[in-house]
């Protein structure tokens, strides 16, 4: 099959796209969390200085850290060039279709577990009963939202990844029903023995903005997205492929990226405020997840983005399908 | 300049939407594409990434727009659109396990052979499931489906029967629980809390002050608010469709023939209507009814909504199966036996200790536990068979992921339209229109019905509402409110679904039904529902307490209804009050009189001047009122000539603050800039805007500020009679009221002797730290009993002797006190029986007139007048 330099640049265009935001993504939690200098900072170790004014100490293992980073990144722009080299003119779309499934099935698991435990740790606390199980010293230290945040929610957001990569796939419609049963819970509880408390509506927030914010690259496959189709019903195949490949990388990726960086683009940046600091609701004996909330825009627009990636490929695949028909034809 | 950048915006968005890719990131993707061009452009001429921008920056908005991302669902405050995914739930659970056509089969059969009968099933089963999924497309073609073929086989001219499914389709928008109402609430919660900042900000320029009074305050509203508003117009349009139908069978059977049922009415025919048609609409009155009772929120009776279509659907597939409807009864047993539960004990958990109810409590227990067990056994059945549950739950998410991605891209548009200043525009334009608010409604609901014809209601909701919602509702001369502007916006949208040739109801049935039906066929069926439509808008634009009444109705009766002294409706109080005390003014002089019966003898000094100047008082309303009507009068008069050149002058001033406004930015730029040349050219801008001013201050009537400074002190005097008033009638209750606390505080006493007799043995044990201790103590008892305040003292002075180690000073202290209570409790035998029953009397008898507002609650009687009065838009434009 003839090769297509028009279509292959878009086809790197959307690879890179992929990678370079799960290495931004990650590597930002690596920055600031383990306090490494990151691309930028190691740059400006380099004396490269003209992205970040000030330069600063770091210790030698933080500096080779620092290069492997910058090196992720590398990476994130050369590995697609193989990668179109070795298909030489077919196009995997599976791959960064996985992908996304991985991302928000690792996402459900964690919001799922997470959910459910702290909602138990909130519920066992605010009874009062939480030092007589667990006594008072690491009682008095789940009542912190940075030790819960670090030895309860991160071991969580292990087991869940670890679990989604037995099982990507759509297990996140079970957030459909699970808001249901929450919010059942909180009906039960209230209107019979009138008990309400802050964690069971915070329990219910946490699902249902997990729900509609994971669904988004499965509904975007499955064409659930809904769309202005007075005009498009009834454009030909072709022309449908292209709204949907040109759609996507004007329109689709930009979004995710904007949402990627304007929400981590510092440690002051939103996202990253709330998520290093384990920010929780002011409501006293609520859940301590609020910060999880603000990442959950991240898994968001990091799926979005292997989705709009695997979108377009799926239609230039299309596109040459078409085209071969034609020819044959 | 932001105005080329904004018809970018307007043309990227309309080229990336007519091109059909997923609105949802369409919005956004043109919005930020936008921001990027402007940014672009501004950099390579100007050399700066804001110059097209009205404010802040590209970083700026687009930070701001993924704030808005966030708020979405970070805070407690938007919790209201949790109910969507809740109520997409049941619809698509009704549907899934065909509960919905079942329904709609079976009303088919049982009204059928009523002229006309199955197109009212039609009608009546796709409002119900428009109601749930929110999604014209999706109920139209659902609809379409089901019913066209059964309609056409009936011989149902095709115009009518396509009419009614496309009108059926689209009312279940307005028809609560429709979640585009979740939706619209939602956006015009935050519209009304920006209309009620400007309002604000006029109200200081206007008046100088810097609080507005609450009264003069934006109506807001919630999802609980907007079900009620839309319930009356929904029943009506629901009603006139019926009756649509039925004259059109009578007079043309042809068109709507009679259908015969096919089962014949059997008692095996009965019992498929008892079990087909009464759970899902007991369901839909359950959901519905606790939502307005005010009993559950509208999370809540999403929940059981989702539930209660879960334990059917958990039947339903099983049919005909042995055992099918047990876990039904097992939770209906269950619900009984909570309800008999709660109807005879405080079940209240928190209280337990007090209320001892531990075995009510555990049986609680149970009988919940057997509900989870009912439920979770349906949710199995649902797993089990044909994959229900799955399907449900994929559909939910899909469904509940496009609502909500499009909330999201909406936020992000707003944020690229108010960077460019868009807001400013349409103000500006909206304001210039000649014929005040009603030209700009006008022209906004045209926009909105064109819109109509290419976006969804969902997008609609969220794209165009923040924009004028806050213009519309900060507007003092119609002061409309959020929930009436909501149903408005609403009927408006669904009439133009059906519009042909654009209506989106049509095309979508045109996609499901044969081509034996022309399309023909279905512009003509819709033209009559369209004027019914109309109709329907124009009522409920000429009387808006069709909307706002029942909102009001129910706030006014719920929990937590404010008490008849609140400010905000304080205006239809007084004018109950004013009538009724003008009314039955003798009967109240009568009241005020049987006072002078009281034996004054009796009473302590201070208790009989409290009930002298509480009479007094009383009679002083009569005065007081007389001088607010006539102060009334008074400005009245002066309205005329204020109004006159009020609205005209105001324009004038508000031209003349832009004007300023840009002067400000332009001597910011002048102070930025180097370049010489450009420096006197903005100074000429300058200079010319300063004429501008002072040609516009010419235009003011010279008489103006004599006129403005006359009405305000009018109305200052006004507000003076009427504290006067209010302090009459509220002086008067209240001094009553806490005589007869004073009173009837016997009872306090005489316990207190107990404790005080036996602190007096205890006293001789005790060393000086412990009898100050015992005093204080003791003591402590009075704080809850009225006119204590005597012995308390003397108290106190005896434990300060103690502690001054002055035994003897501090027991002739404690001798007084005695004394001072055998005298409390002396006197207050005798009023008690003599004088408590005439105040008593008294306050029975005001407590509907000069009493009113004292009462914590506003009385039942009452509710629906001041209702009926809240539910009127007033025209207070004068206030500003």
């Amino acid at each position: 099959m003839k090769a297509n330099p028009g279509m292959d640049l878009l086809h790197y265009i959307a690879l890179v796209s992929a990678f370079l935001g799960a290495a931004f993504v990650v590597n930002n939690f690596l920055t600031y969390i383990f306090d490494l200098p990151g691309l930028l900072g190691t740059l400006a170790f380099l004396g490269l200085t003209f992205l970040q004014s000030e330069v600063q100490e770091y210790t030698g293992v933080a500096v080779v850290l620092g290069l492997i980073q910058s090196v992720s990144f590398i990476l994130a722009v050369f590995l697609p060039f193989l990668i179109l080299r070795r298909q030489s003119g077919s196009r995997d779309e599976v791959f960064l279709n996985n992908c996304s499934e991985i991302i928000v099935s690792a996402a459900f698991w964690s919001v799922m577990l997470i959910g459910i435990v702290d909602a138990a740790i909130s519920f066992v606390r605010i009874e009062g009963l939480l030092p007589v199980i667990v006594g008072e010293d690491l009682a008095l230290s789940l009542g912190k939202p940075v030790f819960r945040g670090t030895y309860v929610h991160i071991p969580l957001l292990l087991l869940g990844t670890l679990i989604a990569c037995y099982r990507r796939g759509i297990d996140f419609i079970w957030l459909a029903l699970l808001i249901v049963f929450g919010e059942l819970l909180i009906v039960i509880t209230r209107f019979i023995f009138s008990y309400e408390q802050a964690f069971m509506g915070d329990l219910v927030r946490f699902w249902y903005a997990g729900l509609f914010l994971f669904s988004s690259a499965y509904t975007l496959v499955h064409d659930g997205h809904v769309r202005v189709d007075v005009i498009y019903a009834n454009f030909s195949d072709k022309v449908q492929a292209y709204t949907n490949i040109y759609g996507s990388f004007l329109l689709g990726i930009p979004l995710c990226w904007v949402v990627i960086i304007r929400g981590c683009w510092s440690e002051t940046s939103p996202f990253n405020l709330a998520l290093l600091n384990f920010e929780v609701t002011q409501q006293g004996f609520g859940m301590y997840v609020k910060y999880l909330m603000s990442g959950f825009l991240i898994v968001f627009a990091l799926s979005m983005l292997f989705q709009f990636s695997s979108y377009i490929i799926r239609y230039m695949n299309n596109l040459e399908g078409i085209k071969k028909d034609a020819t044959i034809g | 300049m932001e105005l080329y950048f904004l018809i970018v915006l307007f043309l990227v968005m309309m080229t990336a939407l007519g091109l059909g890719f997923p609105v949802a990131f369409a919005l956004p993707g043109s919005a930020i594409l936008t921001i990027g061009l402007a940014a672009g452009t501004g950099l390579l001429l100007f050399g700066d990434v804001s110059a097209f921008f009205a404010q802040d920056g590209p970083v700026e908005w687009l930070s701001a727009g993924v704030m808005n991302f966030r708020a979405i669902y970070y805070d407690f405050e938007r919790d209201t659109l949790i109910a969507i995914p809740l109520f997409i739930f049941m619809g698509i659970m009704l549907q899934r396990s065909r509960i919905a056509e079942d329904l709609l089969m079976t009303m088919a059969g049982l009204f059928g052979p009523v002229p006309g009968g199955l197109g009212i099933s039609v009608v009546f089963v796709g409002a119900l499931l428009a109601a749930t999924t929110g999604i014209v497309g999706a109920t139209v073609v659902a609809m379409g489906l089901i019913s066209l073929p059964s309609m056409m086989r009936n011989k149902y001219s095709p115009s009518l029967a396509s009419g009614t499914i496309c009108a059926a389709g689209t009312l279940g928008q307005i028809i609560p629980p429709s979640i585009v109402l979740i939706i619209l609430a939602d956006q015009l919660g935050s519209a009304s809390d920006q209309a009620s900042a400007t309002r604000q900000s006029l109200y200081k320029t206007a008046t100088g002050e810097f609080t507005m009074p609450s009264a003069l305050d934006v109506t807001s509203t919630s999802a609980g608010d907007m079900f009620l508003g839309a319930f009356l117009p929904g029943i009506v349009l629901v009603l006139v469709y019926f009756v649509y139908i039925l004259v059109t069978a009578l007079v043309r059977p042809s068109m709507a023939p009679a259908v015969p049922n096919p089962l014949g009415f059997t008692k095996k025919f009965l019992f498929k209507v008892l079990v087909s048609l009464v759970p899902p609409l007991v369901l839909i009155f359950l959901v519905l009814g606790s939502i307005i009772m005010g009993i559950a929120t509208v999370n809540q009776a999403g929940a059981i909504g989702a539930v209660g279509a879960t334990i059917m659907a958990g039947y339903k597939l099983y049919e005909d199966k042995k055992g099918a409807l047990f876990p039904a009864v097992l939770a209906l047993i269950s619900i009984a036996a909570i309800l008999l539960l709660i109807n005879f004990f405080d079940l209240n958990v928190k209280n337990l200790e007090v209320t001892q109810n531990h075995v009510a409590v555990l049986l609680g227990v149970v009988a919940s536990v057997f509900l989870v067990i009912a439920i979770a056994w349906s949710t199995w059945r649902t797993f089990i068979i044909d994959d229900t549950l799955k399907e449900v739950m994929i559909e939910t998410s899909k469904t509940t992921s496009m609502v909500f991605i499009i909330l999201l891209g909406a936020a992000m548009l707003t944020a690229a339209f108010r960077g460019f200043g868009g807001e400013e525009y349409v103000k500006d334009f909206l304001q210039s229109l000649p014929g005040g608010f009603w030209s700009q409604f006008i022209v906004v609901m045209a926009v909105i019905f064109v819109l109509g014809f290419f976006l969804d209601f969902i997008e609609i909701a969220v794209v165009v509402v923040p924009i004028v919602a806050p213009i519309l509702l900060a507007d003092p001369s119609a002061n409309i409110t959020a929930v009436w502007l909501g149903v408005m916006i609403g009927v408006n949208i669904q009439t133009s679904f059906l519009t042909p040739p654009f209506g989106f109801a049509l095309f979508y049935l045109r996609g499901v039904a044969s081509k034996a039906i022309r399309t023909i066929d279905i512009y003509r069926g819709v033209v009559p529902f369209i004027i019914l439509q109309l109709i329907a808008l124009v009522i409920v634009g000429t009387f808006p307490p069709l909307v706002n009444y029942l909102p009001n109705r129910f706030y006014l009766s719920s929990f937590n209804a404010p008490p008849p002294m609140n400010p905000r409706l304080q205006a239809c109080v007084e004018s109950y009050l004013a009538e009724v005390i003008e009314s039955e003014e003798k009967s109240i002089d009568s009241s005020i009189k049987k006072l002078d019966s009281i034996d004054f003898t009796i009473l302590p000094n201070k208790v009989g001047e409290k009930i002298l100047e509480a009479q007094d008082a009383a009679y002083s309303v009569f005065d007081s009122l007389e001088a607010v009507e006539n102060t009334k009068k008074l400005v009245k008069d002066a309205t005329l000539a204020y109004s006159s050149i009020h609205g005209e002058v105001r324009i004038i001033q508000r031209d003349i603050r832009k004007i300023e406004k840009n002067i400000k930015r332009l001597k910011r730029e002048v102070q930025i800039t180097d370049n010489q040349v450009t420096k006197d050219h903005i100074e000429e801008e300058i200079k010319e805007a300063k004429t501008r001013i002072d040609v516009l201050n010419s235009l003011i009537p010279e008489e103006w500020d004599k006129i403005a400074s006359e009405y305000q002190d009018k109305l200052k005097a006004l507000s003076k009679v009427e504290r006067r008033y209010r302090g009459a009638m509220d002086d008067s209750y209240s001094g009553i009221k806490e005589a007869i606390q004073v009173i009837s505080s016997g009872s306090g006493f005489t316990s207190f002797k107990g404790s005080f007799d036996s602190l007096k043995k205890d006293l001789k044990n005790f060393d000086l730290e412990e009898k100050q201790e015992a005093i204080k103590a003791v003591s402590k008892q009075l704080s809850s009993v009225a006119g204590s305040s005597g012995v308390k003292s003397l108290l106190n002075k005896a434990r300060k002797e103690f502690k001054k180690q002055d035994s003897d000073k501090a027991f002739n202290f404690l001798k007084d006190a005695e004394l001072l209570l055998d005298e409390e409790i002396a006197w207050r035998k005798i009023a008690t029986r003599e004088n408590l029953p005439i105040l008593k009397s008294f306050l029975n008898e005001t407590a509907s007139n000069i009493g009113l507002r004292g009462q914590e609650r506003l009385p039942a009687f009452l509710v629906p007048r001041i209702s009926r009065c809240r539910s009127v838009h007033q025209d207070i434009s004068l206030n500003f």
